[in-house]
């Protein structure tokens, strides 16, 4: 999935595409701010995160010139955090309105969110590790030549842990990619958690997959 | 105006047209002018007087009554130049003068005042927005790193950041909230999505019971509820529920709670009562900038608490916005 940036700060461009790189995205980022809309034009991005503040002209602007020509999904990203600011960019065709500063799990969570929304289910979103073929789009993984249903829980702590391959994830991390699904599960249910994934992994064959640090929390 | 000072007012008035009745009666007298004459003489004198006061005692009577009375009705009195009666005598004209330039100069004085007020707010809202941009900068240099205790600092720094933004809103007459339908339960969700790390940290338990639909600013409202959590958090809670029933909705805490001499104030500008001025220091400004937010949208905020035993907020939110707001 390709992504253009459109932020005059330069530190949150950079920071923003070293996020979303690490996150499998494709990422353009806008250097100039002449002709914007030719610019996401020529780009093609599958979704535009629009600053409102811009130089030259304001995102407004920018976001109704896109939109007369194009579909593509607009996630309008502000510090102006008014009801009357969201009103207005959902009126100009803006699909979503995050307000800075942001947390960058829930940045994360509605990209997907919209992308979700205007792609459907994305068919070739899969992550890979030590044989295991994790299956974001419904729920599976495949080792051995075996195919798991997961829960959407499972899913979600596999793909953080496989995501960040080689790092230790700690508990509180791992809890806190779950309560993203508004699921504010507490340390005992993550347990409970962690260990029916285990043993769901090692049925095929995948023993040992997760590994635990002590103190310290889980690896891949 | 009362009867006695108008009569002090008039006293020397009196005396001479007594005087003068009884000088003219004495002349009258000298010159062997018949008992009769000396009665009408003096007669005629007095009435004279007589009628000239009161008509001016009824005239000053009606129009001072007239300008306090409509003085009363006035809510901001210093309206009255404005409306009071156009002058009927001398007097009235001077005071009508002295008003109108008093208030006038007052006047301006206001609306300098108040355009310094909205100046000083724009460059505060104006500010903000623009530290905000650095702040988002910093958080993703933090979550790109893994500086997750820098990334907590920082989180601090945006609270206050943003309460100074919301205090200047809150003072401001003009209304600048949008009243809409809101999914309490979306807006509780995200609002907990959004502390999951300082939640998670602290091993606080969360509960939400709370479906249907309030009317509120969703940005206002949000900003009330994490004031509520992040004193939840700040002052020992190991559970937080948010239960909606009935339009009210009730956040409930097991942290330290609030002594009963404190409990009444916790609104109050700058109260920082026993809790702020032990472990955890407070600035006195959360709670009632809470307050003055749900002033003005119609919401109606209380506590209830016991120390020791948790503490209980309860925001009532209006059946219709329209039967509170219009």
């Amino acid at each position: 999935m390709k992504i253009l940036i459109i932020e005059d700060d330069i530190t949150i461009r950079s920071e923003l595409k070293s996020l979303l790189e690490r996150y499998n995205y494709q990422v353009i980022a806008a250097e100039s701010f002449e002709n914007l809309p030719q610019t996401a034009a020529d780009a093609a991005p599958d979704l535009i995160l629009l600053d409102l503040g811009l130089p030259l002209r304001d995102g407004y602007y920018v976001c109704r010139e896109i939109r007369k020509s194009s579909g593509v999904p607009i996630i309008v990203v502000t510090s102006r955090n008014t009801e009357i600011d969201e009103l207005t960019s959902m009126n100009l065709g803006a699909d979503d309105f995050i307000t800075k500063p942001y947390n960058t799990q829930i940045l994360l969570a509605r990209i997907e969110n919209v992308l979700r929304r205007a792609y459907g289910a994305l068919s070739e979103n899969t992550i890979q590790y030590g044989g295991a073929v994790l299956n974001l789009s419904d729920s599976t993984i495949i080792a051995n030549g075996k195919t798991l249903e997961l829960t959407k829980n499972e899913t979600r702590v596999l793909r953080l842990l496989m995501t960040e391959q080689g790092k230790i994830i700690s508990r509180n991390q791992i809890m806190e990619e779950l309560w993203q699904t508004d699921e504010f599960v507490d340390d005992n249910t993550l347990t409970v958690n962690i260990n029916r994934l285990r043993k769901k992994l090692s049925e095929t064959g995948l023993t040992d997959f997760i590994r635990t640090k002590r103190g310290q929390g889980y690896i891949i | 105006m009362s009867e006695f000072s108008f009569r002090r007012d008039k006293l020397f008035f009196c005396i001479i047209t007594v005087l003068t009745a009884a000088f003219g009666g004495v002349i009258v007298w000298a010159l062997n002018g018949p008992i009769s004459v000396i009665i009408l003489t003096c007669g005629l004198y007095l009435l004279g007087g007589a009628v000239s006061v009161l008509r001016e005692y009824a005239a000053k009577r009606a129009y001072y009554n007239g300008i306090y009375s409509l003085l009363d009705s006035l809510r901001e009195k210093f309206y009255i130049a404005d409306v009071m009666p156009p002058p009927v005598f001398w007097e009235s004209r001077i005071l009508a003068d002295v008003l109108q330039t008093a208030c006038k100069s007052m006047n301006d004085e206001i609306a300098a005042n108040m355009k310094d007020n909205r100046e000083y707010r724009e460059y505060i809202e104006l500010w903000v927005h623009e530290i905000k941009t650095p702040i988002s900068g910093a958080q993703l240099i933090c979550a790109n790193n893994g500086y997750e205790d820098l990334s907590a600092e920082l989180t601090k720094i945006e609270r206050y950041v943003e309460q100074a933004l919301f205090y200047a809103r809150s003072g401001t007459v003009e209304k600048d909230y949008v009243i809409k339908d809101v999914n309490l339960k979306d807006l509780i969700h995200s609002l907990i999505k959004e502390n999951a790390k300082i939640l998670i940290s602290r091993k606080i338990k969360v509960d939400v019971h709370a479906g249907g639909t309030v009317y509120s600013d969703p940005k206002w409202l949000t900003f009330i509820l994490r004031q509520l959590l992040d004193n939840a958090v700040k002052y020992g809670a190991k559970t937080l529920s948010f239960d909606y029933e009935g339009r009210t909705l009730n956040i409930r805490d097991d942290g330290i709670g609030i002594s009963a001499a404190d409990l009444p104030r916790v609104f109050d500008r700058g109260f920082t009562g026993e809790n702020g001025r032990g472990t955890v220091k407070s600035t006195g400004m959360g709670l009632y900038i809470c307050k003055e937010l749900c002033r003005k949208m119609g919401l109606e905020i209380s506590a209830r608490s016991e120390s020791g035993a948790g503490t209980v907020i309860s925001v009532v939110f209006p059946q219709n916005p329209y039967v509170t707001l219009l």
